[in-house]
């Protein structure tokens, strides 16, 4: 399964920017919804926002009120929020659970093959991507930055990456291919 | 406020029947109610913390320190050898699974392989940088009692483990797991007090301060041996432990729409166990005293819990409890807090290594039992040390990089003796710098002194323990002149920069009086009421001066106070006694009943109200 995430991952790097409106996951390598069945997060809209989360991280969960903010104030703007579950040991129950202690309004995925963590280039929870609806990831990393190591944070972000990237998007402009640190909890590497 | 509890008129102003504030707990020095300035009592100072009992030399807590600085670094070991069941769970259960298990407070568990393995990575970052487990002072200097502190070797197991790929190892090598209780750890306490309403903590936004207040219940004196705190939630970040006589916080609380009050200057009645440090911070057990060394806690006392919070992503209901152990034994000695500080602190903006330092000449032979450390988001390095008489160097304490929050007090291992004549010395750097993340602004301003958190303060305390009653006394009047003397330095300095600074004034004032300079003194409180007409305190002060050479001066400066603070029962108690002394008995009665009112069973006001009864009934 992780040869095919690979190569998916190859395959996307090769034709996403030729390939316009493609679907960028091969039908085998989809995450799943909490129900067990394939989800393909990247539909029609303006981009696609993944949010890497877990169940007991305290800094992922955290930002769930910043998170919940932006959901209501892009969302309906055209963009699709997708909560992304990566610890395979979290089952659909816990996660259900979480969703609705932390009244987390967006949609959820889990990624137990990490297929995307990889696309995303995920390292930590939480920790944002943002994807053209063609597939191009053009921003991943710290959603701001609140946290500057485990440990030590501002009293209030001085940059909010993630949302800037998304008002531009929300006001058509060209936005290039950016990242930034996110700080968190380490997504363990699969066995 | 036990040397005033004697009923007895007031008649000049350092013997008014100041009924609370007097941090301390002390026979009579005619300074004692300095010590119990705002600015101080307002700071971090609590706390009952004991260390085992036993003296040791200078020399062998020297040679103590010196044997833990030798700490021998690690010593790589062979590839393949180290594995979780029998290297890296003892370490594990022992250092982090007091909190990090179930109920534990800890945002997850680590008990077992599975739990440790997923979080790897993270072990190896936090406890390399020592983030984790939370424990400020440096090793090597002054050993601690309960330190939560990995050694070098530890850490350097952890590292090899987890670059070694986190191996398991053979079923075999896991020792058993240790229990761990979520029950009181001493057993059953005698009083239990719980949050009454529980808080609900917004799930967003900054940190929240916030002072909660616990009634006892208390009947009777008693004295306490232990007290353990135990947190309801994970939110909860520390805690001081405070109490408070009169209803003065209880009104604050019900003022409030929601549970508890903010801000973090507290209502001058609102004291620390005298002598003591009583705080809690996560993995924190119960705070024992040591034997001889119990303290009292007055009937109809109310916990008032000063609690930093930290919000979660959800809202989190906050409903602590606290629980004491009682003894029968009388305290035969009692310590005494001596607080280094600052007051000075102008710290000029983007400035990266702004210093101040404070020392105090011990008057006395002492033992130091504990330490506690203030300062907010600005500070960095903290340096506690003696210099002995012989000029040996004596350390303290030794913070590298302070974190407000996980701040607390700490209990040497054994008491540090100091002979009289050391000097303990205080110095502390602060990074008002962009560069800082902690720095509340952005950009950075000039910051000066002050409680806010957005203020910075430089405090270093010393629980002392003299060797008797009378070095006590001794060393409580010889710091409570210093304290003077330091407050009158200040506050002039803050009067040239500022002539109609109305609260510098009024401390100036204060200081003064208590050192007999009544003429002084009086000028200065006359400006500060002439500056702001509604300085409450300038306006008791004023009562007091005058209560026998102007009695009618007294009444409308009483009445004053009385108008802009219903709840000040001070200067009810006063203006009842001036009645008393006037023959208008049922006015008096009126101002002790309702001095009673905001402060039940005051000693001094109950005292008052019997001469009144004995006066009405005919002598």
């Amino acid at each position: 399964m992780r040869a095919v995430a690979f190569f998916v991952t190859m395959f996307l790097v090769a034709l996403t920017s030729t390939l316009r409106g493609a679907d960028p996951l091969a039908a085998e390598a989809r995450p799943v919804g909490l129900d067990g069945q394939p989800v393909d997060p990247f539909q029609s809209g303006k981009a696609t926002v993944l949010l890497f989360v877990r169940t007991d991280c305290p800094i992922s969960n955290r930002y769930a009120p910043e998170v919940r903010r932006l959901h209501d104030k892009y969302e309906s703007q055209g963009f699709n929020f997708w909560l992304v579950y990566p610890d395979p040991d979290e089952t659909s129950d816990e996660i259900r659970q979480h969703v609705k202690e932390f009244a987390y309004p967006c949609r959820v995925l889990r990624d137990p093959e990490h297929v995307m963590v990889r696309l995303s280039k995920a390292s930590v929870t939480p920790e944002s991507a943002v994807f053209t609806t063609d597939g191009r990831l053009i921003y991943h990393g710290r959603i701001d930055d609140r946290y500057v190591d485990l440990g030590r944070k501002r009293p209030a972000p001085s940059a909010r990456n993630l949302e800037e990237v998304l008002s531009s998007l929300a006001r058509g402009e060209h936005v290039s291919a950016s990242s930034a640190p996110a700080v968190g909890c380490a997504i363990p590497t699969l066995p | 406020m036990s040397k005033r509890s004697k009923a007895r008129p007031a008649l000049n102003p350092s013997k008014s029947p100041a009924a609370s504030g007097s941090g301390t707990k002390r026979r009579g020095s005619s300074v004692a109610w300095l010590v119990g300035l705002g600015v101080l009592v307002a700071s971090g100072v609590v706390f009952c913390a004991l260390v085992r009992p036993g003296r040791v030399s200078t020399d062998s807590a020297l040679q103590l320190a010196a044997s833990i600085s030798n700490e021998r670094p690690y010593q790589p070991r062979p590839p393949g050898e180290i594995n979780f069941n029998r290297h890296i769970a003892p370490i594990v259960w022992q250092q982090c699974a007091g909190c990090h298990r179930e109920k534990g407070g800890a945002p997850f568990p680590l008990l077992s392989y599975a739990q440790a393995k997923a979080r790897a990575r993270d072990i190896a970052k936090v406890t390399q940088s020592r983030y984790m487990p939370p424990w400020l002072p440096e090793g090597g200097v002054v050993a601690f009692a309960d330190e939560r502190r990995l050694t070098l070797e530890q850490i350097g197991l952890i590292q090899q483990w987890v670059a070694e790929g986190s191996p398991e190892g053979p079923a075999g090598e896991l020792p058993p797991l240790p229990a761990w209780s979520d029950e009181w750890q001493l057993g059953r306490p005698d009083l239990v007090a719980e949050l009454p309403e529980p808080y609900t903590l917004p799930p967003d936004g900054r940190d929240v301060y916030r002072n909660f207040v616990l009634p006892m219940g208390l009947k009777e004196k008693r004295y306490v041996k232990a007290v353990e705190f135990k947190a309801n939630t994970r939110v909860l970040h520390h805690v001081f432990i405070r109490f408070d006589r009169t209803r003065q916080s209880r009104r604050l609380d019900a003022q409030d729409t929601e549970t508890g009050f903010g801000g973090m200057a507290l209502p001058p009645a609102v004291e620390s166990p005298g002598g003591y440090f009583l705080s809690w911070q996560p993995g924190r057990g119960p705070v024992r005293s040591r034997p001889g060394l119990s303290w009292a806690i007055q009937p109809g006392s109310d916990i008032v819990l000063q609690a930093h919070m930290q919000p979660s992503g959800k809202p989190e209901r906050v409903q602590p409890s606290v629980a004491f152990y009682f003894t029968d034994e009388i305290p035969t000695n009692s310590p005494f807090k001596i607080g280094l500080s600052s007051f000075e602190l102008d710290i000029p903006a983007g400035a990266h290594n702004y210093e101040r330092r404070d020392s105090y000449v011990l008057p006395v032979n002492a033992q130091v039992l504990a330490v506690l450390p203030h300062t907010h988001y600005l500070g960095r390095e903290v340096e506690g040390y003696a210099v002995l008489p012989d000029g040996r160097k004596q350390w303290l304490l030794k913070i590298h990089q302070w974190d407000f929050n996980w701040q607390s007090d700490y209990r040497y291992r054994e008491p540090v003796s100091l002979p009289k004549g050391s000097r303990v010395e205080m110095r502390m750097t602060f990074d008002n710098s962009s560069e800082n993340p902690r720095n509340p602004n952005q950009p950075p301003v000039r910051v000066k002194y002050g409680l806010q958190s957005s203020d910075e303060m430089a405090e270093l305390w010393l629980q002392l323990l003299p060797e008797n009653a009378q070095d006590g006394i001794r060393l409580e009047e010889d710091y409570a002149r210093r304290l003077v003397e330091d407050i009158i330095a200040f506050q002039s300095r803050m009067l040239e920069q500022n002539p109609t600074n109305a609260h510098a004034h009024a401390q100036l004032a204060k200081a003064l009086l208590s050192r007999r300079q009544l003429a002084e003194g009086l000028a200065h409180l006359r400006q500060a009421v002439q500056i702001d007409p509604n300085y409450e305190e300038a306006h008791y002060h004023l009562g007091v001066l005058a209560q026998d050479s102007d009695p009618a001066v007294a009444e409308a400066e009483f009445n004053r106070t009385i108008q802009i603070n219903p709840e000040n029962f001070k200067a009810r108690n006063n203006l009842g006694l001036l009645f008393m002394r006037q023959g208008r008995l049922m006015e008096a009665e009126e101002q002790f009943q309702a001095a009673l009112q905001v402060n039940p069973g005051d000693r001094t006001v109950m005292g008052n109200l019997e001469l009144l009864r004995r006066a009405q009934t005919g002598k």
